[in-house]
């Protein structure tokens, strides 16, 4: 089956992608660029690197803007399908939420409206498996947002390895953090994965922190042969 | 303790939406589940299990209702539970007529008789179905989301069914059907 691959450009929807790619053809990503930083469907940081990530993947991409205001938001996300169902000949999408009934359930909806296949790989999956899998599938990520104490400006840029793992369960065990990001508390952006014909690598950034909230802004970056 | 999973998902990518949650909740209370595709489903699989746990499937799949290999659930007395899809599959077996009725989200349900997989009067759990069931014995009713009815007993054996998915909200109805019918 030709399946789209919602696509944020962060862990959960790149893993979701390398897995539907065992059982389907993922024919293109699906890109939703918020208007601001205030949405609540959609992620943020970095959403431009997104082309880039597509690059790497050999893929065509579908952007599409959208609204902070949720009807008009997933509306966009109607509109985007329905024009990679037009364009690609998708018979179904594949998205990385995990937990969130809120995005699953506006997700699920525009798909059986528009007569599509819904596939959520990663749903109810353990945060800390998550995490591990990113790592022994040797995806390359890294932080790109933090949003709740404690988690600080030191973080951002960082790359996700086993040090980091072990900082992140403390901080889920210590303050009950999300570690997989889905409530807002991580952002990430991927560099490089197993599905990935080229890697990315960040040539120029900035970080913007303030009041336990930062973003790793990537300013410029090169697309590495592997 | 043997417990079977079957999928009802015509993609296996499905499963890891559907099979594999509740197959995690069993896991944490250290039951190894046998996992089998309903196209495999025989009667010696029903008869080396101590139960059996029907999970759900994608809003799009509908082949598993024309499988005829579901039959001999009607005359076994093994504890079943039918998640989602499973609900409507155990509804179809007893006779019940299934409705087209989409319900998707988070819905608050209320018990209607007490039983051993929940305790609440009131609980919410996640909805995601295209078809709800006109229930009548020798099943019975358990619970209701507005007017339709979600949660279902069969009048004498542990065979159950929940229209929402227990995994998402309702993990305890997983475990009290494991380890108390």
């Amino acid at each position: 089956m030709k399946i789209g691959a919602l696509f944020s450009g962060g862990k959960d929807s790149c893993l979701a992608i390398y897995k539907a790619q065992k059982f389907h053809e993922v024919t293109c990503l699906i890109s939703l660029i918020p208007e601001s930083e205030e949405s609540r469907v959609f992620h943020f940081p970095n959403i431009w690197v997104t082309k880039f990530q597509a690059e790497c993947m050999g893929l065509p991409i579908v952007h599409m803007k959208t609204s902070d205001e949720e009807r008009r938001a997933l509306n966009d996300l109607s509109r985007a399908l329905k024009l990679a169902v037009r364009m690609f000949g998708i018979e179904g999408i594949v998205t990385g939420i995990i937990k969130s009934t809120y995005q699953a359930s506006r997700v699920q909806m525009i798909c059986d409206k528009l007569n599509l296949w819904c596939f959520n790989p990663l749903w109810l999956k353990d945060p800390k498996d998550l995490l591990s899998e990113i790592l022994e599938r040797n995806f390359k990520v890294i932080i790109s947002g933090v949003f709740a104490y404690p988690l600080d400006k030191s973080l951002l840029g960082r790359t996700i390895d086993a040090s980091l793992l072990k900082d992140l369960f403390e901080f889920h065990e210590k303050y009950g953090i999300n570690i997989a990001g889905e409530g807002g508390e991580i952002e990430t952006t991927v560099l490089d994965a197993p599905m990935f014909r080229k890697r990315l690598e960040v040539t120029d950034y900035e970080i913007q922190y303030k009041d336990n909230s930062g973003i790793f802004r990537i300013k410029d970056l090169r697309l590495i042969n592997k | 303790m043997k417990v079977l999973l079957v999928s009802l998902c015509s993609n296996p990518l499905s499963d890891l939406e559907f099979v594999k949650p509740v197959e995690r909740i069993l896991r944490n209370i250290s039951v190894d589940p046998l996992i089998k595709h309903h196209s495999e489903f025989r009667l010696k699989d029903l008869k080396s299990v101590d139960k059996v746990i029907i999970c759900g499937s994608a809003l799009k799949d509908k082949a598993f209702l024309e499988s005829g290999s579901f039959k001999i659930l009607r005359e076994s007395d093994k504890p079943i539970l039918g998640i989602g899809s499973g609900f409507h599959l155990i509804a179809k077996i007893f006779g019940c007529d299934l409705l087209d009725k989409t319900r998707i989200g988070v819905f608050r349900v209320r018990l209607l008789n007490k039983n051993i997989l929940l305790e609440k009067k009131y609980f919410y759990a996640y909805f995601m179905t295209k078809k709800a069931a006109k229930i009548i014995k020798p099943l019975k009713i358990l619970a209701k989301m507005g007017e339709l009815e979600c949660m279902i007993k069969h009048e004498y054996k542990s065979i159950y069914g929940c229209l929402f998915h227990p995994e998402v909200m309702n993990t305890e109805i997983i475990l009290n059907f494991t380890l108390k019918t």
